[in-house]
């Protein structure tokens, strides 16, 4: 039984309440600021600026990227990737979107172990088998240019742990879904309806805990690679 | 300047008045050559920071009162130090704060009190005061003048119109010297340790002069230079100037 | 002023001082960690409005901290979350063992929170036969090490690379060789399997957005991701001052957050997450327990001073700056906090002005922390505010006291200025060489053991000035 709970809530308010010597405010307090400040929203960057931003950010953090303007490029740029890192097995999500860009075929045309992410799997063996494969490959819902983010928001679908387990994690993006900074992403949003997590990205996991020698790769991908379609 | 004397009062503060006393007469030498008439209230001591930093708060207002007294005639009182004045302008009025009595003195004083090298070139608009020296400088921005009263530009103009002067880059410039007061004394082992830094960044400079607006630090980084017997001098920013004036 | 320092505290110093290595490590790694802080704060515009953008909202949300707790806390429970509130370590340590024993957990992965180091809950739970890992490479390093972190972004910042592949060396059972690729994979592989089996994930929070309930986790080496993905249960550890209203105040301080603590315009991986995961997801915790904590915090609200410290966002940007932090590093404070913000909140922390109370001293008030600080807390002024404090409360000495009794009797007088000043003249022949002064009593001796203290002159200023103004009148 869990004793800590609602219960005492009123007097740990009230406890805050009193110090703050005034009875907690009926409403939302009023404010007259709030955000970043006026001039960051102020430019409205091209979505060629936008993407060239994007990219340079991004690969300053050793993230490579490749704009594909025709559907056919793709099996050989992700082929191109697999073969640089030597991969042999790939996990993806079994999204509508990769479908449509024919994701799930072109890993097997390159000859991959292709897992597909089932929601209704056993949750210990799927995690994992994610964990055991080279390659995650993900849909990026949104891209933000001016820090080389992707934000990817979860669903049944569109797991976490893809992102996460494997050592090489590739990510397929719509041009046109790169915005300036990730308060633009947060307006995109509903909040009463927020996904469990929204994760930003930004380059491959990284630790400089030792001497301050960056080390890439140390608990998630230390290699992300992301195509952007448009 | 022509007929309109500018008056201002100088606060030597206690630092220079009893040890460095060659500051005091290096400031008067080029304030009164650049038109300003000067004087000097006798009875002025001290701001009060050391009490105030390690708080004894009543004992620095008592020192602080002194001063506004002192003062309260000046149409501008002019300091060697950015800390001293740090302290009358950004600590008088917390310590006064709520206090009827004094809030409006202290107001007063805050509005005519400048640091010696922002007086030069914000007030009176002197850049160049036509020395010529010919040394290897580098200026240790002292962290009461920087970071409070924000006094960046000033020193350097100053220093820069020195002829045959070089003004060389200090390594790690905006750490600060370790002196802090009671610090120095009551953190010692650790403020040599930092003083030891600062020394060697100095030295790494290639400068024969190290200078500052700051006596508590200048004399803090010269104590220990002279104490491992390195030649390089510290010397306030008010006498190196003099110095390369003419008489 | 004989009685300087604790002796506690100053028996640490002097070990610091004497430990080498440490003292190199930390010299290296917060000089590349400020220059990192000033190049990103540069392309950010004005940083300043930045950083009054930060101390606004964050002030906001602490003078109405009440307010938006219970609209935080109504949005976890809203998204399936569970709330609870605990008020003191005791309380977040039994709360955290009704929940691992309601799972009959056996180990817990935790990602870093310094709410833990709060309250001590490693120990409490190994005392209770619970396995708690740190996942955190560097968190890892110190708790292999048994040793507190040293500094609050790079825990293990006082160890260098021989030290850590000793340690992990003695925990692999053989030999692991020093490169930092070698022992990144040692650390990857041993907590890769703790990350899959563990049985509850735990995190701290660096935001907690009261619009949406939600809780950010922001982390470079992917493992605060990892501890809220893959175990089926959440423990979020929070600050109850973690607070930002909505999602626009949570960018601001995102765009300040990881610039001044590394310089990263943001960290690897930012994770929003609103409740535990939805009907048909299969990773993601099944539960979410969020622990609102205040552990002494309540002591800083409501305190016109001191209630600004209640907006740190836990960069550790003054550390990085701090003089005596480089000299000394984050042991010698001797509490879960160090630094210029530890020296600050941890007498407040503790309400203990008596034990604590001589952390405000280490600090030459340089302001290099009031500077770095990103929500603009005047840290160097809270410094000297607890000074004061702490001599109303009567814990200073009393000679110290009757030093600057002595100090206002001769000072406050010009008459007797005039005449210390010149009895000085003459007491300081014995300490004479030369124009400076050698040896001397303490506190005195403090300074002339490094350096040479100068020897006060025989024709004050004053005298000068007189002989000034006869010269030009005589001219």
């Amino acid at each position: 039984m869990i004793t800590y709970t609602d219960s005492n809530e009123e007097h740990f308010l009230e406890k805050l309440a009193s110090k703050l010597g005034r009875p907690t405010p009926g409403k939302i307090p009023t404010r007259h600021i709030s955000g970043p400040p006026d001039f960051w929203t102020k430019t409205q960057p091209s979505q060629d600026e936008l993407l060239q931003q994007f990219i340079a950010n991004a690969e300053r953090l050793t993230v490579k990227c490749q704009l594909i303007s025709n559907k056919n490029d793709i099996q050989s740029t992700i082929g191109g990737w697999i073969s640089e890192i030597k991969a042999k097995s790939i996990i993806c999500w079994d999204s509508p979107e990769l479908k449509q860009a024919s994701i799930p075929d072109i890993c097997q045309n390159l000859g991959l172990n292709l897992t597909l992410w089932n929601h209704q799997a056993d949750r210990r063996e799927m995690i994992r088998q994610c964990a055991n494969v080279d390659v995650g490959i993900t849909w990026a819902d949104y891209g933000v240019a001016n820090t080389g983010s992707m934000a990817i928001l979860s669903n049944p679908v569109q797991s976490r742990a893809v992102s996460l387990l494997p050592p090489v994690h590739i990510a397929i993006l719509k041009r046109e879904t790169i915005l300036p900074h990730m308060g633009d992403i947060f307006t995109k949003l509903d909040y009463t309806d927020l996904p469990s997590s929204l994760t930003f990205i930004t380059g491959p996991s990284r630790t400089s805990d030792i001497e301050m020698d960056l080390a890439l790769g140390v608990h998630g991908p230390a290699k992300v690679f992301i195509l952007i379609l448009g | 300047m022509g007929g309109s004397l500018l008056r201002a009062s100088l606060f030597i503060t206690c630092i220079a008045d009893n040890f460095f006393p060659k500051v005091g007469d290096s400031v008067v030498k080029i304030l009164r050559k650049n038109g300003v008439d000067l004087d000097f209230p006798k009875d002025q001591t001290c701001c009060g920071q050391p009490a105030f930093n390690a708080g004894y708060w009543d004992e620095a207002k008592d020192l602080a009162k002194g001063l506004i007294r002192t003062f309260e005639k000046s149409e501008y009182v002019v300091s060697p130090s950015g800390s001293c004045v740090a302290m009358i302008k950004h600590d008088y009025p917390q310590l006064f704060a709520g206090d009827q009595l004094w809030e409006s003195r202290v107001k007063e004083l805050v509005s005519k009190t400048y640091e010696f090298s922002q007086f030069l070139v914000n007030v009176l608009k002197i850049e160049d005061l036509g020395a010529r020296q010919q040394v290897k400088v580098v200026y240790h921005p002292s962290c009461h003048a920087t970071r409070i009263m924000e006094i960046h530009e000033e020193p350097i103009k100053l220093l820069h119109n020195v002829k045959e002067l070089e003004l060389l880059e200090l390594p790690n410039a905006d750490q600060c010297c370790g002196f802090g007061g009671t610090f120095s004394v009551k953190m010692a082992a650790v403020s040599e340790e930092i003083v030891e830094e600062k020394v060697r960044n100095i030295l790494e400079s290639g400068a024969d002069i190290v200078t500052g607006t700051d006596l508590g630090c200048l004399m803090n980084i010269g104590g220990r230079l002279e104490h491992q017997g390195h030649s390089v001098q510290a010397i306030h920013i008010a006498q190196l100037l003099a110095e390369g004036m003419e008489a | 002023m004989t009685t300087l320092m604790n002796e506690n505290f100053k028996k640490r110093i002097k070990f610091a001082l004497h430990n080498k290595s440490m003292r190199e490590a930390i010299k290296k790694a917060t000089t590349i960690l400020k220059n990192n802080r000033l190049k990103a704060a540069e392309e950010m515009g004005d940083w300043d409005e930045w950083r009054q953008r930060g101390k606004d909202i964050r002030s906001h949300v602490i003078a109405n901290l009440d307010y938006y707790l219970k609209q935080f806390a109504d949005n976890v429970r809203a998204k399936g979350g569970k709330v609870y509130y605990a008020g003191q370590a005791e309380d977040v340590i039994q709360v955290v063992m009704e929940i691992v024993n309601q799972h009959q957990a056996k180990t817990v992965a935790k990602s870093k929170s310094m709410i833990s180091e709060e309250v001590h809950l490693n120990k409490a739970l190994y005392d209770r036969g619970i396995e708690a890992i740190e996942t955190d490479l560097a968190e890892y390093i110190i708790q292999l090490a048994e040793e507190p972190p040293s500094h609050i972004i790079v825990p293990a910042i006082h160890k260098n690379r021989n030290e850590i592949a000793d340690l992990f060396s003695k925990e692999a059972g053989k030999e692991i060789s020093s490169d930092t690729p070698s022992l990144n994979a040692f650390a990857r592989k041993t907590l890769r399997e703790k990350f899959l089996t563990a049985d509850i994930g735990l995190t701290g929070c660096n935001f907690a957005i009261a619009e949406t309930g939600s809780i950010v986790l922001v982390s470079n080496e992917g493992n605060g991701r990892m501890v809220s993905t893959l175990p089926k249960v959440h423990i979020v550890l929070m600050g109850m001052e973690r607070i930002v209203p909505n999602f626009s105040d949570l960018e601001a301080v995102l765009n300040l957050l990881p610039r001044s603590a590394t310089g990263q315009k943001y960290t690897s991986y930012t994770s929003i997450i609103s409740g535990p995961s939805h009907p048909g997801e299969l990773d993601g915790p099944e539960e979410m327990h969020v622990i609102i904590v205040d552990n002494g915090r309540t002591n800083l609200l409501g305190e016109k001073d001191f209630q600004e410290a209640l907006r740190c966002i836990r960069c550790g940007a003054c550390f990085n700056v701090c003089p005596v932090y480089r000299q000394i590093g984050g042991h010698a404070y001797g509490s879960v906090y160090g630094g210029p913000i530890g020296a600050v909140i941890t007498p407040l922390l503790n309400n203990d002005l008596k034990n604590w109370g001589e952390l405000p001293y280490a600090s030459s008030l340089c302001a290099a922390c009031s500077e770095a600080c990103p929500v603009m807390i005047p840290l160097h002024e809270l410094l000297v505010k607890l000074r004061y404090r702490r001599f109303k409360a009567g814990y200073t000495s009393s000679m110290e006291h009757m030093a600057f009794k002595v100090f206002r009797h001769y000072f406050g007088n010009p008459r007797r200025y005039r005449f210390a000043m010149k009895s000085g003249y003459y007491l300081q022949r014995p300490l004479m060489r030369g124009n400076h002064l050698e040896g001397g009593p303490t506190p005195l001796s403090g300074w002339t053991n490094s350096r040479y203290f100068p020897a006060v002159a025989q024709k004050p200023f004053r005298q000068r000035w007189d002989e000034i103004q006869k010269g030009s009148e005589e001219r």
